[in-house]
């Protein structure tokens, strides 16, 4: 009886993709995974199954010196290695060059966009999601005031579709997670943990990143890894 | 056909090829070797004993007092899984590794043979055991069958080394064999024995609707499973196009310039694999396992292909470097992946120039929607300065 099925089905498929071409129909088990951007980070990589999802929203949220800056510079090295364009809007005013090419980051094909204020930075982010297809935006977000939250979630959820369309990016790194991860495809909160010195001089210092949000991880599933200053290397 | 092939004991035969003098040593390994930590493998003897994975250092001490405890050899054991997987794509280009038995007892993989006649699939399954046997030194037993379950089932009951199931008489092989086959957890397995049921025929009896209230969710799977029944797809692994190269320090050191070197040569061998096969990785992956059991692993993607031996020791030593050694190194292992063809490709003709060209266009667009935009490209700084934040400057860029 299954035989049968299975017979009849391949009968099918023969068909369908004898008169419409073999890319037509794939089983759902033989589909290729859903492209992801790596975060050069092999443990965070592999809790994040591969690693950040293109087409979506990703949100990297805690207090300063928590290692956000850097794994956006590395997924930035990553997504050029790609060769998926990459434009940086500099809502915090604070991108650091020296620090991005020490992580890789190919400052010549790097674009910088400082915004004028939030909104400014929303509304560039939120046309980016349209004009580079295939491209990874990184936004790093002011300070926000509470009242900025909700405008901010509400402008995230209008990017949505379109990135999803183009198969674009946006990774957001701002200090507050809460009232925005709802708004984005995966959410993470990082920590610093403890600082790594090497013959008494600080080398780095460890980071937690815990996922809030993430289709197909599980909320609350946290890795740790170690974050080395490259000038310590 | 399916065939299942089955490896007992996989992590304790892997590490005994390696070192013989453990042959008749109970083994146990863990992470660690504080009373708390948790059993992940174990030998033959030791689990003869009593000793499963998951149980405690201490608990699995007072069962096998003899036993030696070992620290994960995930580097060795991976090694093995890639040499045998290696092996089987030469049997079948469908092979699936069984998620659920990862090595911790037994490690299981599927092949899937096709339309291949039972006399034929035989044949070809004697090959491959011997094989198995005579390159990797590993003793596997191989059970075929029209599905994976009564396949894998035929290789772990059987004393033979291959043992074939005719097709469609799946359900009756099953029939007289114990329930504790199937992958039951606690609940349902005491379930089971409250409802009388032991043998795969006295289930497959029961009607299949009672299966979900029985059994919970997986009830009617299991229920199929015991039937002869088995519709899971075998999702085959695609061969990782992938080049592997490990060096064991015995004893372990910690001298960097003896690492370095040994980096160097082992580079120089992997370069020697790609251009055999007119090939250069996209990917490379440092591991290195240290004297206290930790490993440390770290990836890079190179912004080119690499097909040369300097160019693939500068990513070595970048990922070298980046690794905190505070102890010394016992194992180094390089693996290469996203492996590519070597193209002949005209510098800036395709590529940045491509990618820079989105940025472009967007950067225009953008600009043409937010008057007074500022847009920058950061570009080096004239003036030498020791201070890195001086050593660039942002240039304006587009219309203004």
């Amino acid at each position: 009886m299954l035989a049968d099925r299975t017979a009849v089905l391949e009968v099918t498929l023969d068909q369908l993709r004898q008169r419409w071409g073999t890319q037509i129909i794939t089983r759902a088990c033989e589909r290729a995974p859903a492209p992801t951007i790596s975060s050069g980070f092999p443990d965070l990589d592999r809790l994040l199954d591969g690693g950040f999802p293109v087409g979506q929203i990703s949100l990297l949220a805690g207090a300063g010196t928590c290692g956000a800056g850097t794994l956006a510079c590395q997924i930035a090295a990553h997504a050029q290695a790609d060769r998926r364009p990459a434009i940086w809007l500099d809502g915090q005013s604070t991108f650091d060059a020296a620090h991005a090419e020490q992580y890789a980051v190919s400052l010549n094909e790097l674009v910088l966009i400082q915004p004028v204020d939030l909104a400014h930075a929303l509304a560039l982010a939120r046309d980016l999601a349209d004009l580079l297809p295939g491209g990874l935006t990184v936004l790093t977000l002011p300070p926000l005031a509470s009242g900025d939250l909700q405008y901010t979630a509400q402008e995230l959820r209008r990017m949505a579709n379109p990135l999803a369309r183009a198969n674009g990016t946006l990774l957001i790194c701002g200090e507050r997670q809460r009232g925005l991860s709802e708004a984005a495809g995966l959410a993470l909160q990082l920590a610093r943990g403890r600082w790594l010195a090497r013959s008494g001089v600080v080398c780095g210092y460890e980071t937690t990143v815990t996922v809030h949000k993430g289709r197909g991880n599980s909320p609350g599933r946290s890795v740790t890894f170690e974050i080395v200053y490259p000038e310590a290397l | 056909m399916i065939g299942c092939l089955v490896i007992p004991y996989f992590a304790a035969s892997v590490t005994r090829l390696a070192r013989p003098e453990l042959a008749r040593t109970p083994l146990i390994f863990a992470r660690e070797t504080t009373p708390g930590a948790q059993v992940r493998a174990v030998s033959k003897e030791a689990y003869h004993q009593g000793v499963r994975p998951g149980q405690t250092l201490k608990a699995a001490r007072g069962l096998c007092p003899t036993a030696e405890v070992l620290p994960l050899e995930n580097s060795r054991w991976r090694a093995a899984h890639e040499r045998l997987l290696d092996l089987l794509w030469q049997f079948s280009d469908r092979v699936e590794p069984d998620p659920d038995s990862a090595g911790a007892i037994a490690a299981a993989y599927y092949l899937d043979f096709g339309t291949l006649c039972q006399a034929d699939t035989l044949k070809l399954c004697h090959q491959l055991q011997a094989e198995v046997q005579g390159e990797l030194g590993l003793e596997g037993r191989i059970g075929l069958a029209g599905t994976k379950f009564a396949a894998q089932v035929a290789a772990l009951t059987s004393r033979e080394s291959v043992r074939a199931v005719a097709v469609r008489m799946e359900r009756d092989f099953l029939a007289s064999l114990p329930v504790r086959l199937l992958a039951l957890d606690a609940e349902q397995s005491h379930r089971l024995v409250l409802l009388g049921i032991h043998t795969l025929g006295q289930l497959a009896a029961l009607p299949r609707s009672a299966m979900l209230a029985q059994l919970g969710s997986n009830g009617p799977l299991l229920h199929d499973l015991a039937s002869g029944i088995d519709s899971r797809p075998l999702v085959s692994k695609r061969q990782s196009w992938q080049v592997t190269a490990l060096h064991e320090f015995e004893p372990p050191v910690d001298d960097r310039h003896i690492l370095r070197a040994t980096l160097e040569y082992l580079a120089g061998q992997l370069v020697e694999h790609l251009k055999a096969d007119h090939l250069a990785t996209r990917s490379v992956r440092l591991t290195l396992s240290l004297a206290d059991g930790r490993t440390l692993a770290d990836l890079r993607h190179p912004r080119q292909p690499v097909a040369t031996a300097e160019a693939l020791q500068k990513q070595l030593v970048a990922l070298f470097k980046k690794q905190m050694v505070d102890e010394r190194v016992s194992t180094i292992e390089i693996c290469l992946g996203s492996l590519e063809p070597v193209m002949a490709r005209q510098l800036s003709l395709f590529g940045e120039e491509e990618v820079q060209d989105a940025a472009a266009k967007a950067v225009e667009a953008l600009q043409a929607r937010h008057t007074g935009l500022a847009v920058y490209k950061v570009a080096a700084a004239a003036e030498a300065t020791i201070l890195p934040e001086r050593r660039y400057r942002l240039e304006k860029i587009g219309a203004a």
